[in-house]
């Protein structure tokens, strides 16, 4: 009973280890990562492990991807979690990627990835042939343009994926004060070749702090759908 | 109510109000005069939400843009400080429904803008006949650790509703 114990124990260590360090869900990720040395406040999240996950980078001052399968045809279950002021980032997201059994992160070059335990799920693994994209477009326009990229398109094809609905969107609009233009930011465009959807959309959110991709996955009645979107920006 | 002393001495009482996000309303906004921009029929065009950006391109289908403002326990905006809103969605006929979004709010001079649309890339996912959805709309604003739910629900319909492409929404604040 008490080598069953030892066992049990062990393995749960190893479990828990494996959900709180850095994984290798494509090719061009790394191995491991050391702390991310950013400390939270304290902090109450509530939602979608995608949402709270959202949260979470904003509040770390860092960009983001997370991946999730859905099992069903729906965003997943709801949680809250408390975080004590104090607690590392790196323990607040090991924190959030338990809520969902089998979820992994890492964290490399300030973009946190919160990803399916598989790693990331095959279309973000297509190989994008050459995408120019510029730093100043808003990430929401870049992400639709590469959701149509033909490669992306044909590999959804293949692997049976069908486009969830497009309903649109949210973001901040100036409603007093001085809502005059802004000058718009010089064009800065950016050539990614031969790299992971994965990797392009990570070096998208990097040009563009606080924001966070999110790709899903949902089991519905007329097949598996997927949907490629900026959850915060 | 606060009560300070110095050197002793009580000093005049002050009532502070403390706001509370509660509720959010409609508000004109350039492009959405009481809250609601125009409805828009689209047929291989943009989805642009009110500051002019492309939401999606290659569209086919119906959207329509909103603006919002939040309001406190009295009712009245607030001006000052900044929170994180979280979108809920509920009640949703056609799953899985948007995703939500999470927005950091500047009350000083923000709101928000919501686009609702319905459907997807021109041609393939045009919506057919009678092929629309509805759902509730709401949201979380969270300050510093505290998350407040907002009362206020707005109920949204969109799509082709016998033929016509339409976008209605319904706001309720008890």
């Amino acid at each position: 009973m008490k080598k069953l114990i030892v066992v049990a124990a062990s393995f749960l260590m190893a479990w828990l280890a494996g959900a709180q360090t850095a994984t290798n869900p494509t090719e061009e990720t790394p191995q491991s990562h050391g702390s991310s040395g950013i400390v939270l406040p304290e902090l109450q999240l509530r939602g979608s492990l995608s949402t709270m996950f959202a949260a979470l980078v904003k509040e770390a001052g860092l960009s983001g991807g997370v991946a999730t399968s859905n099992k069903g045809c729906f965003h997943g279950p709801e949680g809250s979690i408390f975080v004590s002021a104090g607690t590392s980032f790196d323990k607040a997201v090991a924190q959030v990627a338990m809520t969902r059994a089998a979820s992994q992160w890492q964290l490399r070059d300030g973009v946190a990835n919160l990803l399916p335990g598989g790693g990331a799920p095959p279309l973000l693994q297509v190989q994008v042939r050459s995408f120019t994209w510029d730093k100043a477009t808003p990430v929401r326009e870049v992400l639709d343009r590469l959701r149509q990229l033909p490669e992306v398109a044909e590999e959804a094809s293949k692997l049976g994926l069908r486009e969830a609905p497009l309903q649109g969107g949210a973001s901040t609009i100036c409603i007093r004060g001085d809502c005059s233009e802004k000058p718009k930011a010089e064009t800065m465009l950016e050539t990614d070749e031969g790299v992971s959807l994965f990797t392009v959309l990570n070096r998208v959110v990097q040009a563009h702090r606080g924001t966070v991709w999110n790709y899903s996955e949902y089991r519905c009645d007329n097949g598996t759908l997927f949907s490629l979107s900026v959850l915060s920006e | 109510m606060i009560v300070t002393t110095s050197g002793g001495a009580q000093l005049a009482p002050v009532n502070f109000f403390v706001q509370i996000p509660t509720h959010f309303q409609f508000v004109s906004v350039p492009g959405a005069p009481g809250g609601k921009g125009p409805i828009l029929p689209v047929t291989n065009g943009n989805v642009l939400d009110l500051n002019g950006d492309i939401i999606v391109s290659n569209y086919c289908g119906v959207y329509e843009n909103f603006a919002y403002e939040i309001l406190d326990q009295q009712f009245n905006p607030l001006l000052n400080g900044t929170a994180t809103g979280t979108e809920v969605f509920s009640n949703i006929s056609v799953p899985p429904g948007p995703t939500p979004k999470v927005l950091t709010i500047n009350f000083a001079t923000q709101g928000w803008n919501d686009t609702q649309a319905w459907k997807g890339t021109y041609p393939t996912y045009c919506p057919a006949y009678n092929d629309h959805q509805s759902l509730d709309y709401g949201m979380t604003m969270t300050v510093g650790s505290t998350v407040y739910s907002l009362a206020t629900i707005v109920h949204y319909t969109k799509g082709n509703f016998n033929g016509t492409l339409n976008v209605t929404s319904a706001i309720t604040t008890p």
